[in-house]
């Protein structure tokens, strides 16, 4: 009697709408992860006291090192410094709308996908930070996959070496497009991106950077992807793919940044009640505004 | 107090199994620690308090990963059952039994969730992957499995569930 029970409620969990077993998967996640953000936490700093260790004989050099990256590094954004106000100059000239900063929440991995199936993390930023679904994200070194299933504190991101990932990108160099599919992580744990459906007639070279095209309406043009390893000819000969290195380490994801929208609306819902009604005001519909030093855990570019 | 060390053992097992490493060598099968206790209560346990713990921690996987709620259950169930059906013909407190258990089991389990999601569209048949992931189910389980039976039949022992030499219900 018990396994027909059983039998029927499986049933009913294989067939449940999305929407009733999304809320339940997005109850489950909330309740485990002020777990998985504490044992995150320990992990990472255990980690770090190991390298602390290791590291101390090395810190004299790394420092010079560092100091000496540094100072190339200051000289870079001076030159580019020129080049932004000369861009800025011309885009003015053109009567071309302004490029709005890009907004980021920036979250922090606290777990991977448990069941192996997916290339996925999950970060502790959800909804109640302005995380929607269908958002970038990024590391400081480059793309590393896009929001999926979003709860009020957490967010799962499918990366981009899950092959149901998928990039409209661009070769920097020669302006070619394609699209970006991950294959997933070789024998030896490295990456492996393939750009396919690159036109036959473009140059693409190996070391060429490849970014978002901006096409597609999921990720925002100009994000660093990777560069290009090596280049081939299709078997029927009409287009060109080739495999990407990506730049972010998708091995040591720590700190992550979510690129949200434009049009997000819980930023804008704020700002408009922030002006309408002034500060200290309670919304009609008595719902909760972020506070006004942190509105949503976001940091600016 | 077995419910509430159910309850705990999973929480610890969901924890463990997020953190561990998927070892690309192995398809990057996680560490199967939600498995290794449905095992355990399927060699040690009767069938109800199988059931319990195969549907939980199949929801609990399911929650914490990208899959559709319930297939894990239904895997785990399903094994589960299997385990629970032939174990008066096993040494059930012997660790090849939950060596054999927990490789052949796991591997089970990963060629059902396979054909779960192949048949869904969430995933794709390339060879080398899925021989990847049975050759890690199989490694993995026999790892795991017997490791998670020690450590939660020495909790079940501590708080009392059974007596002091084991034996099973």
């Amino acid at each position: 009697m018990i396994w027909l029970i059983l039998g029927a409620l499986l049933l009913v969990v294989l067939n449940l709408p999305d929407s009733l077993s999304g809320r339940f998967k997005a109850a489950l996640r909330e309740g485990v992860a002020p777990l998985q953000d504490l044992t995150a936490d320990v992990s990472r700093n255990v980690r770090e006291a190991g390298r602390s260790l290791r590291g101390l004989s090395d810190a004299a050099l790394e420092n010079r090192r560092l100091n000496a990256e540094v100072a190339r590094l200051r000289t870079e954004v001076q030159r580019l410094n020129v080049f932004e106000r000369e861009h800025a100059d011309l885009r003015r000239q053109l009567h071309y709308a302004s490029t709005r900063e890009r907004r980021l929440v920036a979250a922090e991995v606290i777990a991977r996908d448990i069941s192996g199936w997916w290339q996925a993390i999950r970060v502790n930023k959800g909804a109640l930070n302005g995380v929607r679904p269908q958002r970038a994200v990024i590391t400081s070194d480059g793309l590393i996959g896009r929001t999926d299933d979003v709860s009020m504190h957490t967010s799962d991101v499918l990366l981009l070496s899950d092959p149901g990932c998928k990039v409209s990108a661009e070769i920097g160099r020669s302006g070619a497009f394609g699209l970006l599919t991950g294959r997933g992580v070789s024998w030896n744990g490295l990456v492996i991106l393939r750009m396919d459906f690159i036109n036959k007639n473009m140059e693409v070279r190996p070391g060429d950077e490849v970014v978002t095209s901006g096409l597609g309406g999921v990720y925002p043009k100009g994000l660093v992807i990777g560069y290009i390893e090596q280049v081939y000819r299709d078997r029927q000969g009409l287009f060109q793919r080739a495999d990407v290195v990506p730049r972010a380490d998708f091995g040591s994801l720590s700190q992550v940044f979510v690129v949200l929208n434009e049009q997000d609306p819980v930023e804008d819902l704020y700002l408009r009640r922030r002006f309408e009604e002034g500060p200290g005001e309670v919304p009609e519909d008595g719902s909760e505004t972020p506070s006004a030093d942190d509105p949503a855990g976001e940091v600016s570019p | 107090m077995t419910y509430a060390v159910m309850l705990l053992v999973m929480t610890a097992a969901a924890i463990f199994q997020a953190l561990s490493p998927q070892i690309a060598l192995f398809g990057q099968t996680p560490f199967p620690v939600l498995f290794g206790v449905v095992t355990y209560y399927a060699l040690t346990r009767e069938r109800n308090l199988l059931l319990l713990s195969a549907v939980v921690a199949g929801l609990v996987q399911d929650s914490l990963s990208m899959m559709p709620l319930g297939y894990s259950s239904f895997a785990f169930v399903a094994v589960g059952w299997v385990i629970n059906r032939i174990r008066n013909l096993l040494f059930v407190r012997a660790t090849i039994t939950h060596v054999l258990c927990g490789a052949v089991g796991h591997l089970a389990v990963t060629l059902l969730l396979f054909l779960l999601l192949a048949a869904a569209g969430y995933t794709r048949l390339v060879p080398g992957w899925v021989a990847a992931r049975c050759f890690g189910a199989i490694c993995l389980g026999a790892v795991t499995v017997p490791l998670v039976f020690r450590l939660t039949a020495g909790l079940d022992r501590r708080v009392g569930n059974f007596g002091s030499r084991g034996g099973y219900a």
